[in-house]
This record gives structure tokens, sequence and C-alpha cells, in this order.
């Protein structure tokens, strides 16, 4: 569980860390020059570590079926994704859509459910909905705005 | 892209704001179906590492072609600029990569909660990065106690 705390952390950090360092270069550059970007170097920076980490030989590997659901995975994480998110912030502003993402949790635990068969046990699903409630609980504080 | 949206809204009447809060949500729901199909291929012989490559790959090519416009400006691009969009990049590829890394350890109903975490990270970043746009306040504290409770609930379960 060690190593599962720690990535999945390390993630919530590269994303909560990705996500205002993008805000703070859309003030810089053309919103769709920050998007390509950011994802042209996202690709090569993965490509490195895979290739460092696992050798090149792991490149190879994937059948049709999976660069199907990878291919399907790109169109959903940085387009349905990150640009539908943008376009919702820049519409409903940020404190609207952030509570929204915020139950990208609970969203996911539905999927893994209903379509993967998973069982989490009761302390799982009560500790989910807690971190949901929590991240509620902050985005929806208009106080902590400023300007 | 911005004409689609502005006739998908005409045709339909509606405002900017539920427009937004449509957006978000199928945001809300693409975010979580990523992480779905990779935890149906997450695997021994498909290491995370190499997911979040081909993931990154695929939607390079297919935000370069919504965005083939604007790479006419990639020369006038400022050193700053730059250097913020390494810091995105590496964010996006250290959460991407962790995340599917994770699912090859776990179910996506123990990571992906533990992953959510990420507006919590996004504030204090916010209060650090964009100082003088947000501040701490005892609900946003008490939001951050039942986050790190719901982390320690779920790690103490598995």
């Amino acid at each position: 569980m060690g190593v599962v705390l720690v990535l999945s952390l390390l993630a919530a950090l590269g994303w909560g860390t990705g996500d205002v360092f993008s805000r703070k270069a859309a003030i810089y550059a053309p919103a769709g020059l920050v998007v390509v970007g950011m994802t042209a170097l996202a690709a090569f920076g993965l490509g490195l570590g895979a290739l460092v980490i696992h050798g090149p030989g792991a490149f190879v590997d994937g059948t049709l079926r999976f660069y199907a659901l990878v291919g399907l995975m790109g169109l959903t994480s940085y387009v349905g994704g990150q640009l539908f998110y943008l376009f919702g912030m820049q519409r409903a502003g940020v404190t609207i859509t952030a509570p929204i993402i915020g139950a990208v949790p609970l969203i996911a635990v539905t999927l893994a459910v209903v379509f993967g068969g998973e069982r989490p046990n009761a302390q799982t699903i009560v500790g989910a909905f807690v971190i949901v409630a929590g991240i509620m609980v902050v985005m929806t504080d208009r106080n902590r705005v400023l300007r | 892209m911005s004409g689609l949206i502005s006739a998908a809204r005409r045709g339909f009447g509606l405002s900017d704001t539920n427009l937004g809060i449509g957006f978000a949500s199928f945001a809300a729901f693409s975010f979580a179906f990523g992480a779905f199909i990779a935890s149906t291929i997450v695997g021994p012989d498909t290491p995370g590492l190499i997911i979040a490559f081909y993931e990154a790959l695929f939607g390079f090519v297919i935000v370069s072609t919504i965005y083939r416009r604007d790479l006419k400006s990639v020369g006038s691009l400022s050193r700053r600029a730059l250097w913020w969009i390494i810091l995105t990049a590496t964010g996006l590829a250290f959460g991407f990569g962790s995340i599917y890394s994770a699912l090859a350890h776990a179910d996506l109903s123990v990571v992906g909660p533990i992953g959510g975490v990420v507006p919590l990270v996004s504030y204090v970043t916010v209060m650090v990065v964009l100082r003088g746009t947000e501040r701490l306040t005892w609900r946003a504290a008490a939001g951050a106690v039942l986050v790190v409770s719901g982390v320690v609930l779920i790690a103490a379960s598995n």
C-alpha cells in the first residue's frame, strides 16, 4: 500500500501543480499553444522516463487493441478532459467548475464497480466520500478567493 | 473549435454558465473514463509509464491538429512562457505516469480517491505561485483535514 500511496499522492502533486502552472503559462502565451506545448513535452518526458526504466523493447510490445485503447485515452484525457475543463473554466469560472472536477474520484469508483467488477471494502468507499466532501468544502469556500 | 461551441450554444439556447457546467461535467467524466481504461490494460507487460507515454503522444497528435493555426506563432514564444509550459508538462507527466504506475499495484477504486486530492494541491500551489489571489480560511483548513482523513481511511483499510 505504501507504493500505491506514494504514487497516487505524487500524481496529485503533479496534476495539482501543473494545473496552476498552466494558468500562469496562459498569461504569457495563447491557450492553444500552451496545450500543444505541454502535451508534446509531457510525451517527451514520459517517453524518456519509460526508455530509461523499461528499455526500448517496452515500446513495441503492444497489440492493436492496446494502441486503440491508449488512442482513446489520449482523446478522453487531453481533449475531453484538459481542453473541456479549460472551456468550462472560461465560461463558468473556477469556483463552479472546480467542485465538479472534484467529483472525479466518485465517478472513477463508480466506473470501477459497475464496469470493472471491483468490490472495494466499506472503509474505502467511506474514505472516497470523505475526500470528495473535503474537496467540496474547500472549493465552495468563496471567502478564500481574494481576486 | 470556438465556432463549433458558439453554434452549439445558439442551437441549444444555453447560457455561458450552463455551458461551462456541461463542459466541466464532460471533463470530469473524461478524466475518470481515461483512468478506468488505464486500469483495464496496465500490468506487468504494459507498464504505467508506457501507457502514459502513448496516451500523451496520441493526445499531442489530436490537440496539435485542433490548434494547428496557433502552431505558427511557436517561434514568438517568450522564455518566460516556455518556462511555465515546461513546468506544466513536468507536472502532467508526473501525474499521468504516477497514477498509471499506481494502478499496476492496486484497484482504481483505491487509487482514484487518493489521486483525487488534486484540487487541494492546486489550492496550496495557488497560494505559493499566484500570491494574493487566494488565502487560507478556517473552512478550507477543515476541508483539508477531511481530505487527509479520507486518504488515511483508505490507506488503513488496504
